[in-house]
């Protein structure tokens, strides 16, 4: 439990939620400006 | 000055700005979190006590001053926009409030895995670990009222109050170590000194820093957003996606 191995998965975990915030905000956002530029064209 | 501030963060300009800097930031968090993350793993030495689990508090550390930063970021926006009814203060605090939970839920979890080895147990409802996981409560309070109310004018308002009423939780954690007598540890480094050894504190900033490009880029794009959902039909943010 106190090898380096837990560290380095704790550092992953961390960055792993970290991006995935990232990701899920940018599709948020990319499907978001999608519907506003069918908006436009329409 | 309620002029100025108005004026200097239109939103269409808001939109050109983040959406020039989220990538750019992104890029330079990861190359900056990998670095760090060598550093602090397989440059620095092992602890003389804590051995290899010490560095755990590397990412806690940077995680924890975030998680409260990010909710003072909260409190005074919702304050900004209480008074002065701007409209990028209550994108501004809409945009941090997933930021800030993450965040806390790394404290909690990875503070968990170093309270194992080191304390003997994951968990105790010590001041410090009970007033962070009330954080936790707070962001995911915020987040469910956000998609509570169909008006966004009666969101931003409930929330801003709510997140200036919470702010109050932030002195708690930062002083509960003082205030109580807990489990975890009192801060490392205060304003008369450092109980870290020079060499390895380093690498607290280091990530702190890291961390702050790619959370920027998340709050670039959830202003982005929540500009497009306030405005997105207005001739106004027409121009600005057709650039």
């Amino acid at each position: 439990m106190d090898s380096i191995e837990t560290v380095i998965m704790t550092f992953f975990l961390s960055i792993f939620f970290v991006l995935v915030l990232c990701l899920s905000s940018y599709i948020r956002y990319r499907n978001k400006l999608q519907n506003c530029q069918e908006d436009f064209d329409d | 000055m309620y002029k100025y501030i108005a004026k200097y963060f239109l939103l269409n300009k808001v939109y050109s700005f983040v959406s020039k800097t989220a990538f750019p930031s992104l890029v330079i968090g990861l190359i900056g979190f990998v670095a760090a993350t060598y550093y602090v793993l397989f440059v620095l030495p092992a602890d003389a006590e804590q051995q290899e689990i010490y560095r755990i508090l590397f990412i806690h550390v940077p995680s924890a001053i975030l998680s409260e930063l990010i909710y003072l970021f909260l409190a005074v926006n919702g304050f900004i926009f209480l008074v002065w009814r701007t409209k990028a203060s209550a994108i501004f605090l809409n945009s941090a409030i997933s930021i800030g939970l993450v965040y806390t839920a790394i404290v909690l979890i990875s503070g968990s895995i170093w309270g194992k080895p080191t304390w003997g147990t994951y968990w105790v409802w010590d001041a410090r670990i009970t007033s962070t996981f009330i954080l936790f409560i707070q962001y995911v309070g915020l987040l469910a009222l956000r998609s509570s109310f169909s008006s966004i004018q009666t969101t931003d308002q409930i929330i801003s109050i709510v997140s200036i009423i919470g702010a109050v939780n932030i002195p708690i954690i930062k002083f509960s170590v003082n205030w109580w007598n807990t489990l975890h540890q009192n801060a490392s480094i205060t304003a008369s000194g450092s109980a870290i050894d020079a060499e390895m504190i380093l690498g607290l900033p280091f990530m702190l820093v890291a961390l702050l490009f790619i959370s920027y880029n998340i709050f670039a794009r959830n202003i982005q957003y929540e500009i497009l959902n306030r405005t997105g039909k207005t001739s106004m943010i027409r121009e600005v996606i057709n650039g």
